[in-house]
């Protein structure tokens, strides 16, 4: 449990200090959202750690923030990308990639091939959760402003 | 009384630089597209094309006259600016919306480069998430001082080499070794029990994570050239990262 929190202050924090990196330095709020965001994503990717499949909990660990994510983009008129890009950063895969690479300088093939698979498949549900995340609120917004367009052929 | 007469080229000049605003400061490549594309048809211009590579865009409309009118820029040295991303969609959007006149366009864009930016917070950026993605990884106290080390000399390595022109993959492999160096040198010393955590603490400022999952995105929704240029960028900066922290740890004998 206590390994627990120091993991979640860690994505916290050094969420908030990603924020610096990526230069967000006038609008300090949004760091502190975009890295709520990333503690949220954690937390939602620990809370289903009952299911056993990364691939899985990582899809709706970061489905989860950035919707959040569009949902403070429209309330705080900014980018969505702000917030995902800071939000995200518990999830991706950096200690996978660095391993990955790390076995094939070493020559363990096989090691190094599951591992690529496996940050491959995390990058692959990260972004499917992202667009699909986008692709709802889409949907929110063509259906809200002409419904009777749906039935009509997109080719004509 | 003096009258400034705002040319069409001029105002097109303007459009196609906030273009190249957004490329440099690391925007998306749909947003590129659509922003240009939202302002162009927003400011009254036919037959608007717009299409976007990683550091390359080209523009192309037909003015009120019927002429055609296309420009090409480039950006090689790209840097995401979260700051200038968010200044520059707000111009964007007021631009569209006629807003902004076409005239002061020119000044909004000078106010949001001139916007400084600290060199301070930076750097504090650099130690704050070196150390607390050591915790986040399972380091303890002394991992996360070692980190904080790391990212501190990390920030000046980067910023050196950056002034020197040094190409990206050599950076990467000069300031993965670096950070390795100052670690092993941490654990000979008995500073910390285990070399891993605070190398893969700071690496994350390194470790293209966050570039691997946007060219993903850019696959899956259709942009296949970028996409699959920032996977091959990803993937060879990490490549190189491994280079940089195996060549060491093979010369330490870890």
């Amino acid at each position: 449990m206590e390994e627990i929190i120091y993991q979640c202050i860690g994505a916290f924090i050094g969420c908030f200090g990603f924020a610096f990196i990526f230069r967000l330095h006038h609008n300090i709020k949004f760091a502190f959202l975009g890295a709520i965001n990333g503690l949220i994503a954690f937390v939602i990717y620990l809370l289903t750690h009952f299911m056993h499949n990364i691939y899985f909990q990582n899809f709706i660990a970061m489905f989860v923030a950035s919707l959040i994510a569009e949902m403070l983009a429209r309330t705080c008129r900014a980018p969505a990308t702000i917030f995902i890009t800071i939000g995200c950063f518990p999830l991706v895969p950096g200690r996978g990639i660095y391993q990955t690479m790390l076995y094939a300088i070493s020559g363990e093939s096989n090691l190094f091939l599951q591992s690529a698979l496996q940050t491959i498949g995390i990058a692959g549900s990260l972004a499917l959760a992202i667009l699909f995340s986008s692709t709802i609120i889409l949907i929110f917004k063509n259906s809200k402003n002409h419904p009777y367009l749906l039935f009509k052929d997109p080719f004509e | 009384m003096t009258v400034i007469y705002m040319n069409e080229l001029d105002i097109l000049n303007e459009i196609s630089y906030i273009g190249y605003l957004l490329l440099k400061y690391g925007a998306e490549i749909y947003r590129i597209e659509e922003s240009l594309e939202r302002m162009l048809k927003g400011l009254g211009y036919k037959d608007v094309e717009v299409f976007a590579l990683p550091a390359y865009f080209t523009m192309s409309c037909t003015l009120e006259d019927h002429t055609p009118y296309c420009i090409t820029k480039r950006s090689l040295y790209n840097r995401i600016n979260l700051d200038k991303l968010y200044e520059l969609n707000n111009l964007v959007r007021n631009i569209s919306n006629h807003k902004v006149a076409p005239k002061d366009i020119h000044d909004e864009i000078i106010k949001i480069i001139e916007k400084p930016m600290s060199h301070s917070l930076i750097l504090i950026g650099y130690v704050l998430s070196a150390a607390f993605f050591t915790l986040f990884f399972g380091g303890k106290l002394n991992d996360m001082l070692v980190a904080g080390v790391n990212g501190f000399i990390l920030y000046y390595a980067i910023l050196i080499m950056e002034n020197l022109q040094i190409n990206s993959i050599v950076r990467t492999i000069l300031s993965s070794m670096i950070l390795t160096i100052i670690s092993l040198i941490a654990f000979r010393f008995d500073i910390i029990q285990n070399i891993e955590f605070s190398i893969i603490g700071t690496l994350m400022i390194l470790t293209p994570g966050v570039a691997i999952t946007n060219s993903f995105r850019d696959i899956i929704r259709g942009d296949y050239e970028s996409g699959v240029a920032r996977f091959i960028e990803a993937f060879l900066i990490a490549a190189s990262i491994a280079i940089g922290v195996g060549t060491i740890m093979l010369i330490g004998g870890i």
